[in-house]
C-alpha cells in the first residue's frame, strides 16, 4: 500500500490514461491505495509458470515476455499480465520474465476483485465492455463468427418451462457455470421464457440490446445483417453469441427460431441486480470469457490480452 | 480422525508423530546426558565449579540465539534443526571417546547445556512452522508429551546402563539417540513450507513488524523473564525448605517420590488436560491459570508456612511447567510474523531464560548470604512474581488480538475514499499533465484535480484547449461564481461548433449572473440550447412555470418535446430550486407515461424538494437505470420519504421487486432512527432475500459509522449476536444436510442426475450463505474489527491465515457462550461430515438427518422454495419410492412449488409436449 502522495497521483495518471474502460474515481483511488511498484532488472522473473496467481501486473515501462510451451508473446508500456490465469482461476501457464528493465505496479487480484464488488456500477460496465471485445474477435473470424455447431436435437421438444428448468439450462451455459445455484435461480426468477415456431422472427434486429438469450430448447438463427455480417446458430442451453452477448451487441442481430425452440429471456439490468448480492455471478462471468477470449485469440494467432487489454486511448 | 483418543487428521498423523518422536528422542538423549553430566561432575569436581559454567552458559547463550537464526537461514528450519542433531550426535560421540578429564568435564558440562538450548529452540521454531494456531491447540499437547516420554526412557535407560556398565557408556548412547533424532528430522518430519515469492502487493509482510506487533513481542519477553524467576525461586523454596524435613536417606527417597509422581502428573495435564484447557478457554485465557494457581498457594505458603503448602506449590509446578505452561508460551508465538517469531524466540530461550536465571540465582544467593532466604520472604516473592506474571499475562489479551488483526489486514484493501492528498511533487506531475494535448492525459489530471478538490490548482486557459471533453470538464470543475478568470472564455465558447459545449457554457454564465450570453442562446440554432437559456431567462421570475419560454417547453409535442424537457430537467437539476417545483410536476402531468422518466425526475426533485411525487419515485426503485437518481433524490426529500419508505417495507403486500430496494434506500438516510428500524425489520422479516437485503443496509451502516464517528450511530450487540447465532444454527442444519448428501455421493456407482447435482450445489451454498449472514451480523456487533477480513481468510485465505482468523474469533468476546462454541465447530479445518458432528453438538441441534434419504426429507419440507421444489424433482426422478408418498404430499401442501418445476417430473413426455 503507498501513501506517497507522489507515487498516487503517477498510478492515477497512468491508470486513466491507459485503461480502456476508466474506472470511476472511487475504483481508481481505492486500485492505486493497494498498488506497489515493481521494478524489475532485464532478466527477472515477474512469476513463473505453475505458480499460483495472485496479483496482476501493470507494465508502466520496459518489455515482458510470456513463455509457455505453445508460443512466446511480448507485453509493454501498457500492458497488464498475469491477469487471464488469476481470472481462470488456474496456476500461470506462462513464466513472465522482463526483456529489458521494466517498472511494474503490482495489484493483488483479490484486491481487484473487491473492488470490482465494491463498485457494482463499474463492474457491469466492465462485463459489457469485455463483451463488446469479444464480440469485436468474433467479427474478425469470419460469417460463422467461430461459433461451434449447435448440439444434435436431443428430442426432447419444447421443454415445459418453470424456474428449474431456465436453473438447469443456465448451469450448462459457461458464463454461468461456477455461479451458485442461489444467484442463477434468482437470474432464472427474473427471466422469462418466448416461444417460437419454426421460422418464426423472434427479435428483429434492435429488439434484444439489453437482453441475453439462452436456448431452452429446439434451435435459433442469429444474423447480423450490417457489415461484416455474421450468421450462426445456437441449440439446446446454448448462450445466444456466447459471451459477446453481454456486450449489449444482440441489437444488432435478428433472431429467428429454426425450429421449435423456447428461448430463455434475461435483462442485462437483472443481471446487475443479482450481481450487487452475487458477485460470484461477475466472477463466473470473469472465468468463462477470461478462457474465451484466450481460446479466441489463440484461434486468430494474436496475442492473448486480457479483459483490462491496456492500451493509449487516441491513439 | 483420533490418535490414541486424541483429535488428529489424518493428513496430520505423520507431521505430528515424527515431530513427537523427534522431541522424544532428542529428550531421551539429553537426559541421559544430563545424567552423566551430573554424575561425572560431581564426582570428579567440587560442587561450587559449578558457578562458572552457570555463567559460562549464560554468556554462551547470548550467541547460540545468532547460531540458531544462521543455521535456520542459511538451510531451512528443519535442515538446520537436522544439522544440529547431528553436531551434538558427534560432539557427544568425541568426548564419549576421550579420557574423562577435569577440562573435558567443563567442556561436557557446557556443551550439554549448548545443545539442549539449541535443539529445543529450532524444534519448536520447526514446529512453529509445522502447525497452525488451530492445530497447536490441539497438537501441542501431544507433542509436548512426546518430549516427557522421551525424558521418563532416558532416565530409565540411564539407570538399566549404570546397572551393567560405566557412565560414560551413557554418553555413547545419548551420541546415538541424538543421531536417531536427525535421521528422524531428516527423513520423517516433512519439508519446510515452501518460501512464497515475495509478493509487492503484500508489501506489510516484508516491512518488519509494526508497533502492535513490537509491543506484543515485548510482552511476550517480559512474561518469559517473569516466569523464568517466579518457577526458579519455587525451585528455589521447595530444594531449601524440604531438607529441613527430612534426613539424607529420607530426602533421596523423598525427591524420588516426589518427581515420579510429578512426572505422571505433567504427563496426564499433556495429554489430556492443557489440549483440553486451551480449546475451551483459548491460548489468552489459558495463560492466566499458571500465575493464578503459583499465586494462590505462595498466599497458602506465606499464610501457613507449612512444608505441604510449599510441596502442593512445587507440585503445582512440577504438573503444569511442561505441560500448560510450555504449551501455552509456544502457541503465544504462532501468530507473530515469521521473522519476528525467530527472534522473540532465540531471545526468548536464550538470554530471557538463561539470563533470568542467572541473575535470579545471583538474587537469591544474595539473599541466602544476608540470611533472608526464609520461607515467609520467599513465598512473598513468589506472590509478587506470580501476581506480576499474571498482570502481564491478562494485558497480553489485546496486543494478541491486534497481531491477528493486523495479519487479517495484511494486502486488504482499504476502502479509502477521501480525497487525493497533493504534495508539491505531486502537483508538478499534474500541472505537466495537464498541460499535455493529449487528451486521456489531460483528462486525468483533470479528474485527479477535481478528486482532490483543488480547482483552483488549474488555470483558465485549460478552456482553450483543443478537445471538447477537456473543456467540458474543466468548465464543470472551474466555472463556479467565486471564480471570475473563465468568464472572458464564455463568449467564445457560445460561438463554438459543438452544442453540448455552448449549453454547458450558457448554463454556467447564466448561474454565475451574466444575461449578455442568454441573449445570444434565445436565438441559437439548437433547440436544447434555446432552452436551456430560456430556463435561465425565466430565472428571476416568481412563476418561472408561467414564464412564454418555459410555457413553450412544457407544450411541445411528441419525441421532440420530451427530449427538450428532459433537457430543462437537467437544467433544473443543476441550478434548480422550491420555485421550479410547479415546472417539475407539470413534467412529470405531461411525461407520466414515458418510460425512464423518473430518471430525469429525480435529479430535479431532489434539487426542488418537490415531495408530491414521492410515490413515484418508490415505484421507480423497480427500475435499476432509475434506482441511484431516485434514491438520491428520496434522501433529499428527508422526513417524508423516510416515513414513506418505512410503510412500503412494512406493506408486504407491496410488489417485491420494490419493496426489495427499500432496505437500502434506507441505509442512504446515516440516521440512528434507520438502524433502529431496519434492526427491528431483521429479526420480523419473513421474507428471505429482503431479510439480506436489510442485513446488507444494516452493514453499510456499520460501515459509515466506523468511517465517520460523528454520526453516533449504535447498534443493539444483543440482537445481532442473535441474528449471528440463528444464522449459524441455519449453516449447522444446511451442513448436516450437505454431509448427509456428501456420504450418498460419495458411494454412488452411477452419475446424478442435473436436477441431484444442482440440489447439492444449492445446498452447499446455502452453507456458505448462512456462514456469511453470520459473518454480516458479527459485523455489526462488533463493528470495531475486522471481521469482514477474517471471513475472507476463512473464505479465501490459506491454511494458516484460516487458522489465525479462527484464534483471533475465538479471542473475541462473545455475550452468547454458545456462538464462540459454534463458531469454533464451523471453523474447524475438518472435513465436511465431522464439521457438522462438531457443529451439532456445540449447537445441541437435534433432527439431524443422518442419512441421504432423511436429508431429502427434510428439504421436502423446507421453508426455502427451491430447495423443497428441487428435492421433490430429485424423488420423483430418482425415484425414490420411500419418499414418493411423502413428495406427493409436499405438492399438494405446497401447490405453488410447481410454478417453480417441481411437478415436471411427474410429466410424462407428451404432457410436456403439450406445456
Amino acid at each position: 500500500m503507498t501513501d506517497d502522495p507522489q507515487r498516487r497521483i503517477e498510478y492515477e495518471l497512468f491508470l486513466r490514461k491507459f485503461v480502456m474502460i476508466v474506472p470511476t474515481n472511487e475504483v481508481i483511488r481505492q486500485v492505486t491505495h493497494a498498488m506497489e511498484p515493481l521494478d524489475v532488472p532485464a532478466g527477472g522473473v515477474v512469476f513463473e509458470k505453475g505458480e499460483p496467481p495472485r496479483s496482476i501486473y501493470f507494465i508502466v515501462s520496459g518489455e515482458i515476455e510470456l513463455a509457455g510451451d505453445d508460443a512466446t508473446f511480448r507485453f509493454g508500456r501498457g500492458d497488464v499480465i498475469g491477469v487471464i490465469d488469476a481470472s481462470a482461476r488456474r496456476t500461470h501457464s506462462r513464466t513472465a520474465r522482463a526483456i529489458t528493465n521494466a517498472q511494474l505496479l503490482v495489484l493483488s487480484f483479490s484486491d481487484w476483485l473487491d473492488a470490482l464488488e465494491d463498485h457494482p456500477t463499474f463492474s457491469s460496465r466492465l462485463r459489457r465492455s469485455v463483451g463488446t471485445a469479444l464480440h469485436t474477435d468474433r467479427l474478425t473470424l469470419g460469417p460463422r463468427g467461430g461459433f461451434p455447431e449447435p448440439p444434435p436435437d436431443d428430442g426432447l421438444g419444447v421443454l415445459a418451462d418453470s424456474v428449474l428448468t431456465r436453473l438447469l439450462a443456465m448451469r450448462e451455459v459457461d458464463a454461468f457455470s461456477s455461479a451458485s445455484v442461489q444467484a442463477l435461480t434468482e437470474l432464472a426468477d427474473k427471466a422469462h421464457t418466448v416461444h417460437a415456431s419454426p421460422g418464426q422472427l423472434v427479435f428483429p434486429p434492435g429488439a434484444a440490446a439489453d437482453k441475453i438469450l439462452i436456448v431452452l430448447s429446439g434451435e435459433v438463427h442469429a444474423e447480423r445483417r450490417i457489415a461484416p455480417v455474421l450468421s450462426a446458430r445456437f441449440g439446446r442451453s446454448q448462450l445466444v453469441l456466447e459471451a459477446s452477448a453481454f456486450g449489449e451487441v444482440l441489437g444488432e442481430y435478428a433472431i429467428s427460431a429454426v425450429t421449435d425452440a423456447s428461448i430463455i429471456v434475461i435483462a442485462q439490468t437483472d443481471i446487475d441486480d443479482v450481481t450487487e448480492d452475487h458477485f460470484d455471478l461477475f466472477t463466473s462471468f470473469l472465468r468463462a470469457t477470461t478462457v474465451e477470449r484466450e481460446r479466441l485469440r489463440v484461434y486468430v494467432n494474436r496475442p492473448p490480452s486480457s479483459p483490462l487489454r491496456l492500451k493509449p486511448k487516441g491513439g | 480422525m483420533s490418535l490414541l483418543g486424541f483429535d488428529v487428521r489424518t493428513d496430520e498423523r505423520r507431521r505430528l508423530i515424527s515431530m513427537a518422536a523427534t522431541l522424544g528422542v532428542t529428550i531421551a538423549a539429553h537426559t541421559m546426558l544430563e545424567t552423566a553430566r551430573d554424575a561425572l561432575f560431581l564426582q570428579k569436581l567440587p560442587a561450587d565449579r559449578l558457578t562458572f559454567v552457570y555463567v559460562a552458559l549464560a554468556l554462551i547463550a547470548l550467541v547460540l540465539g545468532r547460531i540458531g537464526g544462521w543455521l535456520s537461514s542459511a538451510l531451512g528450519r528443519r535442515s538446520g534443526l537436522a544439522l544440529s542433531l547431528t553436531g551434538s550426535a558427534f560432539v557427544t560421540a568425541l568426548i564419549a571417546l576421550r579420557p574423562i578429564t577435569p577440562p573435558l568435564l567443563y567442556v561436557l558440562y557446557i556443551s550439554t547445556g549448548v545443545i539442549a538450548t539449541l535443539t529445543i529452540l529450532q524444534f519448536w521454531l520447526v514446529a512453529a512452522e509445522q502447525f497452525t494456531v488451530a492445530q497447536g491447540k490441539r497438537l501441542f499437547g501431544p507433542l509436548a508429551a512426546g518430549g516427557a516420554l522421551g525424558a521418563v526412557f532416558g532416565a530409565g535407560l540411564a539407570s538399566v546402563i549404570l546397572q551393567f556398565g560405566a557412565v560414560t557408556s551413557i554418553i555413547s548412547v545419548a551420541a546415538g539417540l541424538f543421531w536417531c533424532a536427525s535421521v528422524i528430522v531428516a527423513f520423517a518430519v516433512p519439508g519446510d513450507e515452501p518460501s512464497e515469492r515475495v509478493d509487492p502487493a503484500r508489501a506489510g509482510e516484508r516491512t518488519g513488524p509494526e508497533t502492535s506487533v513490537k509491543s506484543y513481542s515485548r510482552l511476550i519477553l517480559a512474561l518469559t523473564a517473569v516466569s523464568t524467576a517466579a518457577l526458579l525461586a519455587i525451585d528455589y523454596l521447595f530444594k531449601s525448605s524440604a531438607p529441613k524435613h527430612f534426613g539424607e536417606v529420607e530426602l533421596a527417597r523423598f525427591f524420588a517420590v516426589f518427581y515420579a509422581v510429578t512426572n505422571v502428573i505433567s504427563l496426564l495435564v499433556q495429554l489430556f488436560l492443557s489440549p483440553l484447557i486451551v480449546r475451551r478457554l483459548g491460548v489468552v485465557t489459558a495463560i492466566l491459570l499458571c500465575p493464578l494457581f503459583f499465586a494462590g498457594a505462595s498466599a497458602a505458603v506465606a499464610l501457613t508456612g507449612a512444608f505441604a503448602a510449599v510441596v502442593m506449590l512445587k507440585a503445582i509446578d512440577g504438573g503444569l511447567r511442561h505441560s500448560l505452561h510450555r504449551v501455552t508460551s509456544e502457541l503465544l508465538l504462532l501468530p507473530v510474523p515469521k521473522g519476528e517469531r525467530d527472534r522473540v524466540k532465540t531471545l526468548s530461550d536464550t538470554l530471557f531464560s538463561r539470563g533470568v536465571q542467572a541473575a535470579v540465582a545471583a538474587a537469591l544467593l544474595g539473599l541466602s548470604t544476608m540470611g533472608y532466604a526464609h520461607v515467609p520472604v520467599l513465598s512473598v516473592i513468589v506472590g509478587v512474581l506470580a501476581i506480576t506474571w499474571a498482570v502481564i499475562a491478562a494485558m497480553i489479551r489485546r496486543p494478541y488480538l491486534e497481531v491477528f488483526r493486523r495479519a487479517l489486514a495484511l494486502g486488504r484493501l482499504s476502502r479509502e475514499d477521501g480525497p487525493t492528498t497533493l504534495n508539491v511533487a505531486s502537483m508538478e506531475s499534474l500541472m505537466e499533465a495537464m498541460s499535455s494535448r493529449d487528451e486521456s492525459t489531460a483528462m486525468a489530471a483533470l479528474d485527479i484535480i477535481d478528486g482532490a478538490k483543488r480547482p483552483r490548482l488549474i488555470p483558465a486557459l485549460i478552456l482553450l484547449h483543443p478537445s471538447e471533453p477537456v473543456v467540458l470538464r474543466a468548465l464543470s470543475i472551474i466555472a463556479t461564481p467565486d471564480r471570475a478568470d473563465w468568464r472572458d472564455h464564455i463568449g467564445q465558447l457560445l460561438t463554438h461548433g459543438s452544442v453540448e459545449l455552448r449549453r454547458a457554457a450558457l448554463r454556467r454564465a447564466a448561474a454565475a449572473g451574466d444575461t449578455e450570453p442568454l441573449r445570444r442562446g434565445l436565438v441559437d440554432d439548437d433547440e436544447s440550447v434555446r432552452s436551456a437559456a430560456a430556463f435561465f431567462s425565466a430565472w428571476e421570475t416568481d412563476a418561472p412555470e408561467s414564464h412564454p419560454e418555459i410555457l413553450r417547453i412544457l407544450e411541445a409535442k411528441g419525441e421532440d418535446g420530451f427530449e427538450i424537457r428532459k433537457l430543462l430537467l437537467e437544467v433544473i437539476a443543476l441550478h434548480g430550486d422550491a420555485r421550479h417545483r410547479p415546472i417539475v410536476r407539470k413534467v412529470h402531468e405531461v411525461d407520466s407515461s414515458r418510460r425512464g422518466l423518473a430518471t430525469h425526475l429525480a435529479p430535479a426533485i431532489e434539487s426542488t424538494g418537490e415531495d408530491s411525487l414521492l410515490d413515484m419515485l418508490i415505484e421507480a426503485l423497480g427500475d435499476r437505470a432509475s434506482r441511484s437518481a431516485v434514491r438520491d433524490a428520496l434522501v433529499a426529500l428527508g422526513d417524508p420519504a423516510f416515513e414513506r419508505l418505512k410503510e412500503t417495507l412494512l406493506d408486504e403486500t407491496t410488489d417485491a421487486p420494490i419493496r426489495f430496494h427499500v432496505p437500502r434506500t434506507l441505509m442512504r438516510f446515516l440516521r440512528q432512527d434507520a438502524v433502529d428500524f431496519l434492526s427491528e425489520r431483521l429479526e420480523k422479516e419473513k421474507h428471505g432475500r429482503t431479510r439480506f437485503k436489510i442485513l446488507r443496509a444494516l452493514n453499510h451502516l456499520s460501515v459509515e459509522a466506523n468511517k465517520d464517528s460523528k454520526l453516533r450511530l449504535r447498534f443493539d450487540v444483543e440482537l445481532f449476536e442473535r441474528e449471528a447465532l440463528r444464522n449459524l444454527t441455519e449453516h449447522a442444519r444446511m451442513l448436516s444436510v450437505a454431509a448427509a448428501l456428501s456420504i450418498h455421493e460419495a458411494a454412488l456407482a452411477h452419475p446424478e442426475t442435473a436436477v441431484e447435482r444442482a440440489l447439492v450445489a444449492l445446498v452447499n451454498d446455502k452453507v456458505q450463505q448462512a456462514l456469511e449472514r453470520t459473518f454480516r451480523c458479527l459485523g455489526v456487533a462488533h463493528r470495531g474489527e475486522d471481521i469482514y477480513g477474517v471471513f475472507l481468510a476463512l473464505t479465501r485465505g490459506d491454511k494458516r491465515a484460516r487458522a489465525n482468523a479462527g484464534e483471533f474469533l475465538d479471542a473475541l468476546s462473545f455475550s452468547q457462550s454458545s456462538l464462540r462454541e459454534g463458531l469454533r465447530a464451523a471453523l474447524d479445518d475438518s472435513d465436511v461430515v465431522q464439521r457438522a458432528r462438531l457443529l451439532k453438538d456445540a449447537l445441541r441441534l437435534r433432527d439431524v438427518p443422518p442419512s441421504h434419504d432423511l436429508a431429502v426429507k427434510a428439504l421436502l419440507h423446507d421453508r426455502d422454495e427451491l430447495l423443497a421444489a428441487m428435492a421433490t424433482y430429485h424423488v420423483f426422478e430418482s425415484g425414490l419410492v420411500t419418499l414418493i408418498n411423502e413428495a406427493r404430499g409436499t405438492l399438494t401442501s405446497r401447490p405453488h412449488l410447481a410454478r417453480l418445476g417441481a411437478e415436471i417430473a411427474l410429466l410424462p413426455p407428451a404432457a410436456e409436449d403439450a406445456t
